[in-house]
């Protein structure tokens, strides 16, 4: 019964990993190996316990979300309560793993008990039935959909930038406040990665032009509006690296305009392997930047001359 | 006004509706009814240009859906969204700004709630708020009593009258056929690809005692198992 469980589990995942265009050969070990890399390259440039942070938190978010409260019901429907439990605990393992190898490699026993630890109390926790409704306050414009589900769904991964923002100027050190800084224009931009449904651009009277002069717009406002507070502890810490921050934040907001961009170049369809790998080249070679925007732009715009 | 012309639409082999023609005027009421699968809601996507189509969509007035409203069968929400906030991205997408939002709240809804935890009839309420506020001159809606309580269905069909008196043109498809025959200047009835039928109020006893026929059989086949 488990068993079969995971096997659909593991076929919707490579059912994903197919649709978004990923040879199923090359993109799982891909996925691991971009891991390592990405997890040196934070090691080089955080100290150990920043990253634990950091990784904590992605973690935890990962398992929070595994515990949705849909998923959970339906499960909890269709299963004995045994194995309920016992399925909740395996997944939240499995997403633990390559944290818990990765500390492992680290020789950090600590960490990486206390957060197998944690992964296990949260499978054994059944989420109560509890309807939110009140709403979560956000600091975007009113209409900006996307900026403010994505808030809503992730606050916490803000409220953790701020927290790491403090250690840093606790620290005095600079680098860390601006990967905070990086990090919430980079999270920002996942909020305009998921294409919305056709009826959500159909509505609006706009021609193509106007539509994306729009919402470069209202993202570049809402992507300032939770940066801004970095930006200004930033400046008044450290007012000799005006250049640098003014830069984090022209750097911010042009990863923002790619990514939304290139959703609207392949819309109404997913954004592919090719796209995600031309946003992945802008994150490492920002000079690239302008090149993606007008293309991505000029693509944008033939895609969605048949919509508006 | 909107005249279809030879307006065909296919999925591969299976051919949907075929040369299908149709005028809708201002000030109207129209009605599609049709089976489940019939599709009365590909119609509605052609109309809107949700979907390719051969043939022949115009409108006096310019592009149809710079004033169309279209209420999906289905609305789509985005989860964590309240209803304020849907509302006045509605708005904004007809290039206004929605002010007293309270004022304009007919079906008395929790505004400052998240949608998801409406219930279906609430999702429906505030999708049609939603395009009526935009102030279109078109509307096309897909199922828009389905879910909704008796009292605001009452209130639905008193605003379709309403809006029937501003020289608004309505396309509706509905289930409920007492609701249609109360409200619709015409009925067109969707099955195996054409609309052979476009019914005056005088006609709609026959079309339902058709629809009625068309139904025996099923009925005298469960009378057997059942």
């Amino acid at each position: 019964m488990i068993l079969y469980y995971f096997k659909i589990r593991g076929q919707l995942i490579l059912r994903k990993l197919q649709d978004a265009g990923i040879p199923l050969l090359i993109g799982i070990p891909a996925l691991f190996v971009l891991f390592y890399f990405v997890s040196e390259e934070i090691y080089e440039r955080l100290e150990f316990q920043n990253m634990c942070y950091l990784y904590g938190a992605l973690m935890f978010g990962a398992v929070i979300a595994n515990a949705d409260k849909g998923r959970q019901r339906f499960l909890f429907q269709h299963y004995p309560e045994n194995k309920y439990f016992s399925l909740n605990i395996i997944e939240n393992i499995v997403l633990y793993l390559p944290l818990g190898v990765y500390y492992w490699y680290k020789d950090d026993w600590v960490y990486a008990l206390t957060w197998l630890c944690v992964t296990f109390v949260v499978g054994m926790i059944q989420i109560p039935n509890v309807n939110f409704k009140k709403r979560i306050p956000t600091p975007f414009l009113k209409h900006s959909l996307e900026s403010i589900v994505g808030f809503r769904k992730n606050y916490l991964f803000f409220f953790l930038m701020y927290f790491v923002l403090w250690q840093s100027v606790k620290v005095q050190n600079l680098n860390l406040g601006l990967f905070c800084l990086l990090a919430v224009f980079v999270y920002c931009s996942f909020f305009f990665v998921k294409s919305e449904p056709l009826y959500y651009v159909w509505n609006y009277r706009l021609n193509p032009n106007d539509f994306l002069i729009e919402k470069l717009k209202t993202a570049g406002i809402n992507s300032l509006s939770v940066s801004g507070l970095i930006t200004i502890i930033l400046f008044l810490v450290y007012p000799a690296e005006y250049e640098i921050i003014a830069l984090g934040n022209l750097w911010g907001l042009s990863v923002v305009s790619v990514v939304l961009l290139s959703k609207y170049s392949v819309y109404p369809s997913e954004l592919n392997l090719q796209q995600l790998f031309m946003i992945a080249l802008c994150l490492f070679f920002p000079l690239i930047i302008p090149v993606l925007l007008f293309y991505f732009y000029v693509q944008a715009c033939s895609q969605l001359k048949e919509i508006l | 006004m909107v005249r279809i012309e030879k307006l065909s639409k296919s999925f591969g082999n299976h051919i949907v509706f075929q040369n299908v023609n149709l005028e809708l005027n201002s000030g109207k009421i129209y009605g599609v009814v049709g089976k489940n699968g019939a599709g009365k809601t590909t119609l509605f996507n052609c109309i809107c240009g949700l979907e390719k189509y051969q043939g022949s969509i115009t409108s006096s007035e310019g592009k149809i859906k710079d004033f169309t409203g279209y209420l999906p069968a289905e609305p789509y929400f985005f989860d964590k969204i309240t209803g304020e906030e849907y509302l006045y991205f509605m708005c904004r997408t007809r290039g206004f700004k929605l002010h007293d939002v309270e004022d304009k709240n007919i079906f008395e809804l929790p505004l400052k709630q998240y949608i998801s935890t409406y219930s279906t009839g609430m999702k429906k309420k505030i999708a049609l708020l939603g395009i009526l506020l935009q102030k279109n001159d078109v509307l096309i809606l897909d199922e828009p009593f389905n879910g909704v309580d008796i009292g605001s269905n009452m209130l639905i069909i008193q605003i379709f009258k309403e809006l029937q008196r501003l020289g608004k043109t309505i396309l509706v498809s509905s289930h409920i056929f007492a609701t249609l025959s109360e409200i619709c200047d015409e009925i067109f009835f969707l099955e195996n690809g054409e609309i052979f039928q476009k019914k005056g109020f005088h006609e709609f006893l026959e079309l339902e005692n058709q629809l009625k026929n068309d139904i025996s059989t099923s009925i005298d086949k469960i009378k057997k198992w059942l």
